[in-house]
């Protein structure tokens, strides 16, 4: 892999805690980037789908909780 | 333009509207579990190229990434998806992986529905050959792009590294980005290999209109223009269609 960016490889590469805080699960068709925040429940940081129409709907803005134990993926 | 705005009042008043529908969707969930499938469709969908082009390897946590193996199949659907008609790519990238960014390059310039790219904020590095990979390409007034060479600093894994070998794969950014764009082989050298202009490197940065000048992409625009031109794009393909058949 060669790595093509004015980033500093050290800014890139440094490894302070390699666990990612997010989830992703399926709701809808649509996929969704969650942040876990209590038991079964989660927080919407990001949407993943081209269709711009998704971005419009009021249950997937970001900053949502949403019930993650019925969709977990 | 506020004169405008203000001599005709909207019919329904939209915000209102929206309110309402929203709640009732929610509800709809809460209720029975159920989410009402949207109403306004779109002819055309969106790619958003963000943070670092990612490829072989998971980069670190802090990383904010676009993955290859999310891009491609979504390329692959709105390619085969007979209601969408054009693609609208936006790049803010830092660049990445040489080949993850090159195999999407590569994928949008095959794709037989119109296309057009938006740089808004940064289209470095990598982000450049999937800048002009769509067939019309603008860049917003304030986004820059950097142009340098593939450092022997970056990262290689797996493959013994070579001086060669390093040339090669930048000969093969050098050589898409002089077939799908207006830039000449030897400006785009010349921008990669400038000196002066970079603190810690070699290479030139190009601020909104200048990507223009040099013929790298095509016009200097925002979001209105690059779906006004898609739209036109898109009415023109649907005529040849029609001849077609």
């Amino acid at each position: 892999m060669i790595l093509y960016t004015p980033l500093p490889m050290e800014l890139v590469m440094s490894v302070e805690d390699n666990s990612s805080p997010y989830q992703e699960i399926e709701l809808d068709g649509v996929t969704l980037v969650v942040q876990p925040t209590a038991a079964g429940m989660g927080k919407i940081v990001q949407i993943r789908s081209t269709d711009p129409g998704v971005y419009l709907r009021p249950e997937f803005q970001p900053g949502q909780q949403i019930s993650l134990s019925q969709y977990r993926s | 333009m506020q004169d405008k705005q203000e001599s005709t009042p909207p019919p329904v008043p939209p915000k209102t509207r929206k309110t309402t529908q929203g709640v009732r969707k929610i509800d709809s969930i809460k209720e029975f579990g159920q989410v009402d499938v949207p109403t306004a469709k779109t002819n055309i969908h969106c790619l958003t190229i963000i943070g670092q082009i990612e490829g072989h390897l998971i980069l670190p946590p802090q990383n904010k990434t676009t993955k290859y193996e999310h891009i491609i199949p979504q390329l692959v659907a709105i390619e085969q998806n007979p209601d969408i008609e054009g693609l609208l790519i936006i790049l803010n990238t830092v660049g990445g992986d040489v080949e993850a960014g090159l195999a999407i390059a590569e994928i949008i310039v095959g794709m037989s529905k119109p296309t057009v790219s938006l740089v808004l904020g940064g289209g470095h590095s990598i982000g450049v050959p999937v800048a002009v990979s769509s067939r019309y390409s603008f860049i917003a007034e304030t986004a820059t792009m950097t142009i340098h060479p593939i450092r022997l600093s970056g990262l290689v894994i797996g493959v013994p590294q070579t001086y060669e070998y390093l040339d090669k794969m930048q000969d093969r950014v050098i050589r898409f980005v002089e077939e799908h764009s207006r830039i000449s082989k030897q400006k785009f050298r010349e921008l990669m290999f400038q000196t002066g202009e970079l603190a810690r490197d070699i290479g030139t940065v190009l601020v909104g209109k200048d990507a223009v000048e040099v013929g790298l992409i095509d016009a200097v625009g925002g979001v209105g223009e690059a779906l006004k031109m898609l739209q036109e794009m898109i009415k023109k393909h649907n005529k040849e269609k029609e001849v077609i058949h």
